[in-house]
């Protein structure tokens, strides 16, 4: 039996591509583009990529408050069905049709930076499910996609929307952006709930032929080309490292993305990072006990999984606008309250930044990925949050920016 | 005979996977989601072993590559989780002649008669602990129709010494597997791959000539200005593509103080991103070009 099996053979793929792209029906586009605002009355061509799962919820998250005709569903899954003109197997496809506006991107992770920075280059907006990356490049290259063409990003995940109206978090997150903390004694401390266990892959999984519908060698994309085994896709592909690493990642956005806004953390990144965790398996995710983020001014985030080892140690400790000398309380008081979030609907509107935008929900991941990082050597990570670079490590550092399986790239 | 014993005994010392659910038909262990997982054991407890099977030497890595399974087997996974916690552990500082042995003896059977399965687990070591001392090895698996992906992903990974893998590779190289290399070039960004990199730009395949450009593009390649223009002419998602190229290759122009090239560029996307649907892409250019 040879190593990899492939359904299709590459050339015999394009090819039936540009025979399915001749037959798709090019409407005009509608809007979108430029600092403009969109008329609210306007009609947005949408399209849901990842139709499974999270998928119905995504597109709802994406249509919440504007008017979306979807015109297009994308999976790998829709091999034996597609059409490419409403059911669709290669994104590609979707990304060049001139009337879809907004995109809502609910595949694996592993998919999720690539096909956000394709839309991009498409000029669509995108909501997409967290995490929002699989990499910490992904992220920072997420991030200029929709510098570069203007569009708008909205991360799946809304928990910061509500955690910005109180008025205690409101002057905890003035007290952190104003920068006069310098000794920050701060700890976010969180235990549990990151589905640990449950989301540990089960290592060794028996090896079966590929479904006829699912497009294995696009379901891969830019991870490797692995033999098909059932639990690679379909929920429990948050076992392998290759497509979303573990529930510390799938739940993680969820966690930390709030919290990154309360402490103002929105544009930075952790400098120095340890985990407390057994060696890792090089396909499947483990189990961990705790994590140690620290940022460069000494506020520090602790998860512990309560699942696994001793725990760490650490206990909770609030930020207080008594920490502060009188005089910077006064300056901290006067700071007027920062902008209230905009929804993803208000973004696409007002062509300004979501709420969830893409570097704030590139740095919330950035701790995700740090922290498996930490956990998949076994090393004590030192990190330059402006270079994006891990420090002295050569080898964790492979980790920042892994290598993609041609022709996927950032 | 004595040291195979020891190895296995340490290799063994791994934590057993929590065991398999005993009776699938037992509703209440229908939900079970531990069966098979890896707890794993403390870092502390696991290098006691690690030491000790280093300690043994080529000997003892050999031995380990031989106790490597095919397939998936949950019984037998030990083996191949001790050799990826040696390829983690030598990468700590201090560990620099453990990592040169290792290293240099999982490069030293790749290559040869030993079967494709049992390479690629070597090669995927080697993504994590190699050095250019094994960029050569794993050079020669980079056009193996089975391994060459992983192949290329560890020489991409390695870095140093990877280009002139590459390139030489290049030119027997067809296919996905020409692909892969191309892009792996790109990502590299070596300046003596430029030349290669523009032949590749006019290849027949278009993933291959978006591989290029793409490449080109992302190394700021002054010279290629013009292939980049003309590529940006294409149609569908190799247009769309060719502009990404066309925008990352202006931005990499103008931080090196290029801005006519740059310039050139931004005029070009600006006059001919004119339809409505590509609006998006003329401002883009248009606000690159605007005084900062």
């Amino acid at each position: 039996m040879a190593y990899q099996k492939r359904n299709v053979t590459r050339r015999g793929f394009l090819k039936g591509v540009a025979a399915a792209t001749a037959g798709v029906m090019i409407v005009p586009r509608n809007v979108l583009g430029g600092e403009g605002v969109t008329p609210p009355s306007e009609t947005f061509g949408g399209a849901l990529i990842g139709c499974g799962g999270r998928g119905g919820g995504t597109f709802g998250e994406l249509s919440k408050d504007l008017k979306v005709v979807k015109l297009a569903d994308c999976d790998v899954r829709f091999k034996d069905r597609a059409d490419n003109n409403k059911i669709y197997t290669d994104f590609r496809r979707v990304m060049e049709r001139k009337d879809i506006d907004l995109i809502a991107i609910a595949t694996p992770p592993h998919w999720h930076a690539l096909i956000s920075i394709a839309a991009a280059e498409a000029g669509k907006d995108v909501l997409c499910e967290k995490p929002m990356t699989r990499t910490i490049a992904e992220g920072r290259a997420v991030v200029e996609a929709f510098q570069r063409y203007g569009r708008i990003f909205q991360v799946g995940t809304f928990g910061r929307f509500g955690m910005s109206r109180s008025k205690d978090n409101i002057l905890i997150h003035k007290i952190m952006r104003s920068g006069l903390l310098k000794n920050n004694p701060g700890v976010y401390f969180h235990r549990g709930g990151l589905k640990v266990k449950e989301w540990s892959g089960k290592t060794d999984q028996p090896i079966r032929p590929v479904p006829a519908n699912l497009d294995w060698d696009l379901y891969c994309g830019p991870s490797p080309l692995k033999p098909y085994t059932p639990t690679r896709h379909g929920g429990t592909h948050r076992w392998y490292w290759d497509y979303e690493s573990g529930g510390l990642t799938d739940m993680g956005q969820h966690l930390l993305d709030p919290i990154n806004w309360l402490f103002g953390k929105d544009d930075t990144s952790p400098v120095e990072v340890e985990a407390s965790a057994p060696p890792a398996h090089p396909e499947v995710t483990g189990m961990w006990g705790w994590i140690k983020l620290k940022y460069a001014d000494g506020f520090t985030m602790v998860l512990e999984s309560a699942e696994w080892g001793e725990p760490s140690g650490m206990k909770p400790r609030s930020v207080k606008l008594t920490d502060l000398s009188e005089a910077d309380q006064k300056t901290v008081l006067a700071m007027p309250d920062p902008e209230p979030l905009r929804t993803f609907a208000e973004a696409v509107k007002t062509r300004k930044l979501a709420g969830g935008h893409p570097e704030a929900a590139c740095r919330t991941v950035t701790l995700l990925h740090l922290s498996n990082i930490a956990i998949r050597t076994g090393r004590r990570i030192q990190y330059d949050p402006v270079k994006e670079q891990i420090i002295g490590d050569a080898e964790a550092n492979r980790l920042v920016n892994q290598p993609m399986r041609a022709p996927w790239h950032l | 005979m004595a040291e195979t014993k020891n190895l296995a005994e340490w290799v063994n010392s791994m934590p057993e996977l929590d065991p398999a659910v005993a009776d699938k038909n037992d509703p209440s262990k229908k939900n079970r989601t531990d069966e098979f997982k890896l707890t794993g054991p403390k870092w502390g407890e696991a290098q006691k072993a690690y030491d000790a099977i280093l300690l043994g030497g080529p000997e003892n890595i050999m031995s380990l590559i031989g106790m490597l399974s095919e397939g998936n087997d949950p019984a037998r996974y030990k083996p191949r989780y001790a050799l990826h916690g040696l390829a983690l552990y030598v990468c700590r500082a201090g560990k620099e002649k453990e990592r040169a042995m290792l290293v240099g003896t999982l490069a030293s059977q790749l290559g040869g008669d030993r079967a494709k399965w049992s390479q690629a687990i070597l090669v995927r070591e080697l993504e994590w602990a190699g050095n250019k001392d094994a960029v050569a090895a794993v050079g020669k698996l980079m056009l193996d129709d089975e391994i060459g992906d992983d192949a290329v992903r560890t020489i991409v990974a390695i870095r140093d010494g990877a280009a002139e893998q590459l390139r030489a590779a290049l030119g027997n190289a067809k296919g996905r597997r020409r692909l892969a290399i191309v892009q792996a070039l790109g990502v590299i960004g070596d300046a003596g791959s430029v030349a290669a990199l523009k032949a590749a730009a006019g290849d027949g395949d278009a993933e291959v000539r978006q591989a290029a450009v793409w490449g080109l593009a992302n190394m700021g390649e002054a010279s290629a200005v013009d292939l980049l223009i003309k590529a940006s002419d294409a149609v569908g998602w190799e247009r769309i593509k060719a502009t990404k190229a066309c925008l990352v290759a202006a931005e990499k122009l103008t931080a090196a103080g290029k801005k006519a090239e740059a310039g050139r560029i931004y005029k070009h996307l600006a006059e001919t991103r004119t339809d409505k649907s590509e609006r998006y892409v003329k401002e883009a250019a248009e606000k690159a070009m605007a005084p900062k």
